[in-house]
């Protein structure tokens, strides 16, 4: 349904509570349209009421060579921003980790790459494929997420990931942030800060390494993000397994 | 003759129950405070009225579409419910939809009807803090605590 | 189908109550520590996020696939026209039917929101091979329970659709193993399981197991009733379980030969074959000696024909060579590390490149127990309820050849 039908649907007086509401949030897209920086162009919001479209297929670009921490500083971001690796009762193992630091080391030539992995939000990603139930799903705009409201936690999603960027959440949670809802007996990954980028603004990552990472809209040829993969292209993590992901590297 | 007797006994039972529920006075609840107000009663009216009727609508039917084509419109929104319905935390308390006091709670418990929202979102607003200091996170000890609290509280009323 | 032959149901005795109640304890056992992990969530448990399907779902494929080679009794009877089988086959199908619940309720009762069954079953993925499972394990019940009753009912009007179902039967089973196999199948990023000869092998595997638990359930059964059971009948379990043990070998050593052509896979082979610690173990002693050539040492060897114990040995030891298959392939495959960058050492603080340790906690044991106390339970309470068991099966009897 659009916005338009939901309009039409509500009273008057609903309409000028509504207006309040939305007042609030017009703040914040406010402070993203003048804010300054090079891809204010490429991440405009969407009017709230829209529906996300397959115009748009977001995706990342991350240059390894120019990630001084290996990522580090893009993890404590993305802890920050979704509440996760926080985890009282559970094991090691066990832990949430929806984005992590890989070393990579070539055996032959002993060269050495870190870089950080997370869901690569693949075109035809494999835990869309096997998730009975649908929970596991990718949005039009390219954004693989988890509806936890349907998630039975089969745990299959996280058997077909082949990047492992799938948690099972062990235990119950409480005070999660409130824009990412995380709990017990559902599976979850990297949502590409979905709650972030609805609102116009960049992955919280992203924001933490602006000298590495790109962020933008694939399907746009004048975006940043096209430019530069157009230019000098981008590597996939098992680009074998024909997965056409939407994160690529530089450096590996 | 012991069977008619049983029979008009047990009749007997569930008709004295059923006055007993029939009988039962139910105050209206003492539901908490909503941090904002509207500016006229009207507003106020139609918000409560709309509300009352259709919530579960609103959040259980509106959810697929902000989930799945990222459609967040305001009026549909949880946060926006928890964040004006639901006191802010304090360094000493912090309502838990486990609590009774809780906004979605009062209701819910009277009404024996299971809350599934809160294990995964969140059930208070954000610490203002939080939102743009540092986040600190607090240990297993400090929730224990703040548990350990707010059920005593509970009790003590 | 011999005239000769009469069935009824047994007659419960100390022993027979004496099952019932054990099966009763596991399961209650089992349920009590389903409480107790869906209470707590999945950290009591052994499984992690690198380990993410643990024993649990060793004792569900294990039933569920048992619960289609149970069901091979009666197709043999049926859609063969096996006469010798063909008294076997209502115990056969009801055999199938509690391997099968017990099954579908240990995997179901391990699901991070169990409480969202009905989720499952009304959101619908087509894409995915668990919702065709969905499909095809329910389905199954039924297809079992009107192929039972065309086998059992004696008028004109069923018995014309005894043959058909039958039919159908038979087809649903192939469909239904090769999918559990398949859950396998097609799991791209595993180095372990991207394989299509897991459908094959899973079929040929149900076939042991569920020939393996029906002897041992028929033996029982017998035994507990006091009724007469001869050796033909038990002679052709004992040769059809060894037929179908070869041919798993023969998928097994076809798939590791496979694997090691490849240079890709020379990684995973080595882990399960040589340096895999306990997944070694469990594959070479467990699977391949005992699973394999002890059974088949067993049935074959001539001084051992006729003997009973050596075929309540052999099944018992066929399905330990089942349960070791299942768990080598579920979690040896899922110890290896993911391969990201193929020719490089690659770690992390989320386990890459390392050889994931599984212990399971007890919780998952007793649940996986209480899946098979309930395939007891139904089994032989069936066998109360029912008139499935001929009164006798001697060879004067069971044997259309018997002079």
């Amino acid at each position: 349904m659009s916005d338009q039908n939901i309009n039409q649907n509500d009273s008057g007086q609903i309409n000028s509570y509504r207006r309040k509401f939305l007042a609030g949030l017009a703040g914040i897209t406010a402070v993203v349209t003048v804010a300054p920086g090079i891809l204010l162009r490429q991440v405009q919001a969407k009017p709230a009421g829209d529906a996300v479209t397959s115009k748009v297929r977001w995706g990342m670009l991350i240059d390894t060579n120019k990630l001084s921490d290996g990522g580090d500083a893009c993890i404590a971001a993305c802890k920050k921003e979704h509440g996760w690796g926080d985890e009282k009762l559970s094991r090691t193992a066990q832990d949430a980790q929806w984005i992590r630091k890989v070393k990579v080391t070539e055996k032959l030539t002993q060269h050495v790459t870190e870089l950080p992995v997370m869901c690569q939000h693949c075109e035809t990603a494999p835990c869309v494929d096997v998730c009975p139930t649908g929970a596991s799903f990718k949005r039009d705009d390219g954004i693989v997420l988890v509806d936890k409201h349907i998630c039975i936690g089969c745990r299959y999603c996280m058997m077909a990931c082949p990047y492992k960027a799938r948690s099972f959440i062990h235990e119950t949670l409480i005070d999660q942030r409130p824009d990412t809802p995380r709990g017990k007996g559902t599976v979850e990954s990297c949502n590409m800060c979905v709650n972030r980028v609805d609102a116009g603004k960049k992955p919280a990552c992203v924001e933490a390494a602006p000298q590495a990472m790109l962020f933008g809209d694939l399907n746009d040829p004048k975006s940043d993000i096209s430019k530069a993969l157009k230019q000098f292209g981008g590597t996939q993590i098992r680009a074998d397994l024909g997965l056409n992901t939407g994160v690529r590297y530089w450096g590996i | 003759m012991f069977r008619k007797f049983l029979s008009v006994a047990s009749l007997g039972v569930i008709l004295i129950s059923l006055l007993g529920i029939s009988g039962c006075q139910s105050k209206p609840l003492e539901i908490a405070k909503a941090t904002k107000g509207f500016d006229t009663q009207e507003q106020l009216d139609a918000h409560v009225k709309n509300i009352r009727k259709d919530h579960m609508d609103r959040l259980m039917h509106k959810r697929d579409q902000t989930m799945h084509k990222g459609i967040r419109t305001p009026e549909n929104s949880l946060k926006a419910c928890i964040n004006c319905h639901v006191p802010e935390p304090t360094e000493s308390k912090v309502v838990r939809y486990t609590d009774p006091e809780h906004f979605c709670a009062t209701c819910h418990n009277y009404v024996s009807v299971q809350l599934d929202c809160f294990q995964c979102h969140t059930d208070h607003p954000d610490k203002p803090a939080v939102a743009t200091a540092t986040q600190t996170p607090t240990t297993a000890h400090d929730m224990k605590v703040a548990i350990k609290h707010s059920s005593t509280e509970a009790a003590a009323q | 189908m011999n005239k000769r032959i009469t069935f009824s149901e047994v007659s419960g005795n100390r022993t027979f109550y004496a099952v019932l109640a054990g099966a009763a304890l596991l399961i209650v056992m089992g349920f009590l520590s389903f409480l107790y992990m869906e209470h707590a969530g999945h950290h009591v448990t052994g499984m992690d996020n690198q380990v993410v399907w643990g024993v649990p779902h060793v004792f569900a494929i294990f039933l569920i696939v048992a619960a289609s080679g149970a069901a091979n009794i009666g197709s043999i009877g049926t859609v063969f026209g096996k006469k010798i089988y063909q008294p076997l086959g209502r115990l056969s199908l009801v055999t199938a039917v509690g391997l099968l619940i017990g099954g579908l309720l240990v995997l179901v009762l391990d699901l991070g929101h169990p409480d969202r069954l009905i989720v499952a079953m009304t959101y619908f993925n087509v894409k995915s091979i668990f919702t065709w499972n969905i499909i095809l394990y329910s389905g199954f019940i039924g297809v079992m329970a009107v192929y039972l009753w065309t086998m059992m009912d004696r008028s004109k009007t069923v018995k014309k659709f005894y043959k058909p179902m039958g039919y159908v039967a038979f087809v649903w089973r192939i469909i239904l193993t090769m999918g559990t196999g398949s859950i396998f199948g097609y799991l791209v990023a595993r180095q372990y399981y991207d394989a299509a000869i897991l459908a094959p092998l899973f079929i040929a595997l149900s076939y042991v197991l569920g020939t393996a638990v029906y002897t041992l359930v028929l033996m029982a059964s017998y035994k507990m009733a006091g009724r007469e059971l001869g050796d033909t009948v038990l002679n052709r379990l004992r040769y059809t379980l060894a037929i179908f043990i070869t041919a798993v070998l023969f998928f097994e050593v076809a798939r590791h030969l496979t694997n090691l052509y490849a240079t890709e896979h020379h990684g995973i082979e080595a882990y399960i074959l040589t340096s895999g610690g306990f997944i070694t173990f469990v594959f070479w002693i467990g699977q391949i000696l005992l699973g394999t050539f002890a059974v088949l040492g067993l049935v074959w060897c001539r001084k051992l024909k006729n003997n009973r114990l050596a075929l309540i040995a052999a099944s018992i030891l066929a399905i330990v060579g089942g349960l070791s298959l299942i768990y080598v392939t579920l979690i040896g495959g899922q110890s290896y590390p993911l391969v990201l960058f193929p020719n490089a050492l690659v770690e992390s603080s989320f386990a890459d490149g390392t050889f994931n340790h599984y212990s399971s906690s007890m919780y998952e044991v007793l649940l996986g127990l209480g899946g098979v106390g309930v395939t007891v339970l139904v089994i032989f309470l069936a066998t109360k309820v029912l008139s499935l068991l001929p009164d006798s099966l001697a060879d004067s009897l069971a044997d259309p050849h018997h002079k």
